[in-house]
């Protein structure tokens, strides 16, 4: 390994992000390099100054303050539900079977023989036949509503709709479509306003999984396309329109571990490691934008992928 | 003595401890029982009204909270950001339910983090009316200086460094974007899990990774830029 390549590994390597077959080569290099080793040494001690600062240490009366304003909330009476709360839950809803009603229509049996494999492994025709119950699609049951049930009776998709919070209103809901539609989770926090369309391929170890999420900080992500290798006719093919920008994942495990790169930050400039394991089934994934180009390429398994940026304007002048 | 472990969801915290023998001991021995108690088992009675259960749960996480809105906001306002977490919580505590290794420390650590981040975004909102605050640091040649001065009463060079540092660290948080700060104080300054912090912020482990490589980055440089002559045998 040379020191370059060192240098830019060396942040993953903190993280524990370094795939694995590099790991071995990136300690040798550590071993064998007083440069790279002292430069490891310093961010390491830099890490160290942040883990050893004292925490700000909070009155000794505040717990005590706390619980009494907490006792005082719990013998308030509950204020009523105002009937507007209804009307936003009641939106909320009425955008979800709408883009329910997109993913069904994308379910067609044409459709769906249009992009079935030709043939399918044993393997992944067990995960592909298995349909994820309501109990493994409600991740935040508190309040589920079923949702659309299908006008197709010979394909029923189910969408299991979770509303940790009470939506805030419908128009904060991007607009989406992915094929294929299987299950909607909608998530709504202060921190992150996502959406997360999952398609209907083959979950687990046999197909891909793609995830769309949008978070408003985020930037320029227009389409993305995913090509699974060993499937190529059953192309998983999303399309993310973002108008103010989104956060882009491509995941392909559960762990959601595949791909990832937030295109919000624009420091990637040359070559950037992503912190990615990128599944042996993900082929090519390209994104695209309008200013960035991304082509994300890999063929060995398991393999740690290298997500080259160019500046597209940049590239044309 | 001997504490029997709580069996039954519906009983209250204060019915867990029972005394076999009459020592003398009772409170410290609750006290120390009651630290015992599985947050399952406190979320659920508190969850059922019982404000005992969830005080414990406040003793619990208090300092934490208190110590994860202070690194991200400052702690002119942890204070009262504290309680508004636990106010929340306490508000939304019926609509949680512990999912396999989510945990109430997590969904805490994620109300703390959206209270931190609308505070943010609110000061920073004021600032753009009104103008910095008169009690922010000043940014000088010779780095930040505190308008107020420090308390140097007890060890006071050890303390003088490490408030000095203190104010750097927080000065340079602030130029980090909120999610990277988030990332970075969550991870290297609150000591959270990788795993932990992505169930925080609600997103995938390997986006976590990313954005606390960008903000270690953007960190390490600010850092070297304001504090050019630390080392790292600098006592803290």
């Amino acid at each position: 390994m040379e020191c370059r390549q060192c240098q830019e590994r060396m942040d993953l390597y903190l993280v524990e992000a370094l795939a694995g077959r590099w790991i071995e080569q990136f300690e040798q290099h550590i071993a064998e390099c007083q440069d790279c080793a002292h430069e490891l040494q310093q961010k390491q001690q830099l890490l160290e100054l942040l883990h050893r600062l004292p925490a700000p240490t909070p009155p000794e009366d505040l717990s005590a303050r706390i619980k009494a304003a907490a006792e005082a909330q719990l013998h308030r009476p509950q204020p009523q539900v105002r009937p507007v709360y209804y009307v936003k839950v009641a939106a909320a809803c009425a955008v979800v079977v709408l883009a329910v009603g997109v993913g069904v229509v994308w379910r067609a049996p044409s459709v769906r023989q249009a992009l079935a494999p030709p043939t399918v492994p044993a393997e992944m025709t067990m995960a592909a036949e298995r349909q994820p119950t309501v109990a493994e699609t409600a991740t935040l049951p508190t309040v589920k509503t079923a949702l659309a049930k299908p006008e197709e009776p010979a394909e029923p998709a189910t969408a299991v709709v979770s509303l940790p919070y009470a939506l805030r209103s419908s128009a904060e809901r991007p607009e989406w479509h992915v094929a294929s539609i299987e299950s909607i989770t909608l998530e709504t926090s202060s921190v992150e306003e996502s959406v997360t369309a999952e398609s209907a391929a083959p979950k687990g170890p046999a197909g891909p999984e793609l995830k769309l999420a949008r978070v408003p900080s985020a930037r320029l992500v227009r389409t993305a396309e995913v090509r699974n290798a060993q499937m190529p006719t059953n192309l998983v093919k999303a399309a993310a329109r973002v108008d103010t920008g989104s956060q882009l994942s491509l995941a392909r495990t559960e762990s959601a571990q595949a791909v990832q790169e937030d295109l919000a930050a624009r420091t990637l400039v040359g070559t950037v490691v992503a912190n990615a394991v990128l599944s042996q089934y993900v082929r090519e994934a390209v994104i695209e934008s309008d200013k960035t180009m991304m082509a994300l390429t890999t063929s060995a398994p398991n393999s740690m992928i290298e997500v080259t940026a160019r500046d597209a304007e940049a590239e044309v002048e | 003595m001997r504490i029997r472990e709580v069996d039954d969801e519906t009983i209250s915290p204060s019915q867990v401890f029972v005394e076999e023998n009459n020592d003398g001991d009772r409170p410290l021995a609750e006290a120390s029982a009651a630290q015992n108690i599985d947050d399952n088992v406190l979320v659920k009675a508190a969850q059922q009204g019982d404000a005992e259960a969830f005080g414990i749960l406040v003793d619990r996480y208090h300092s934490q909270i208190y110590g994860m809105v202070g690194r991200m906001c400052g702690t002119d306002e942890a204070e009262d950001l504290t309680q508004d977490v636990f106010l929340k919580a306490l508000k939304a505590l019926r609509r949680f339910q512990f999912h396999g290794a989510a945990s109430f420390r997590t969904w805490l650590y994620r109300i703390g983090v959206n209270e931190a981040i609308n505070e943010l975004r609110q000061r920073k909102r004021r600032r753009q009316v009104m103008g910095p605050s008169l009690d922010e640091p000043v940014l000088t040649d010779d780095g930040l200086v505190q308008r107020q001065l420090s308390d140097t009463t007890e060890e006071p060079y050890r303390l003088t460094v490490q408030n000095e540092l203190q104010q750097v660290v927080h000065k340079v948080l602030e130029m980090l974007t909120e999610k990277q700060r988030t990332a970075l104080v969550l991870i290297d300054l609150q000591g959270l899990t990788y795993e932990e912090a992505a169930g925080v912020l609600a997103c995938p482990l390997g986006t976590l990774k990313s954005r606390l490589v960008r903000a270690r980055g953007v960190f390490a440089e600010k850092f070297r830029e304001h504090q050019p002559q630390w080392t790292p045998n600098e006592v803290i």
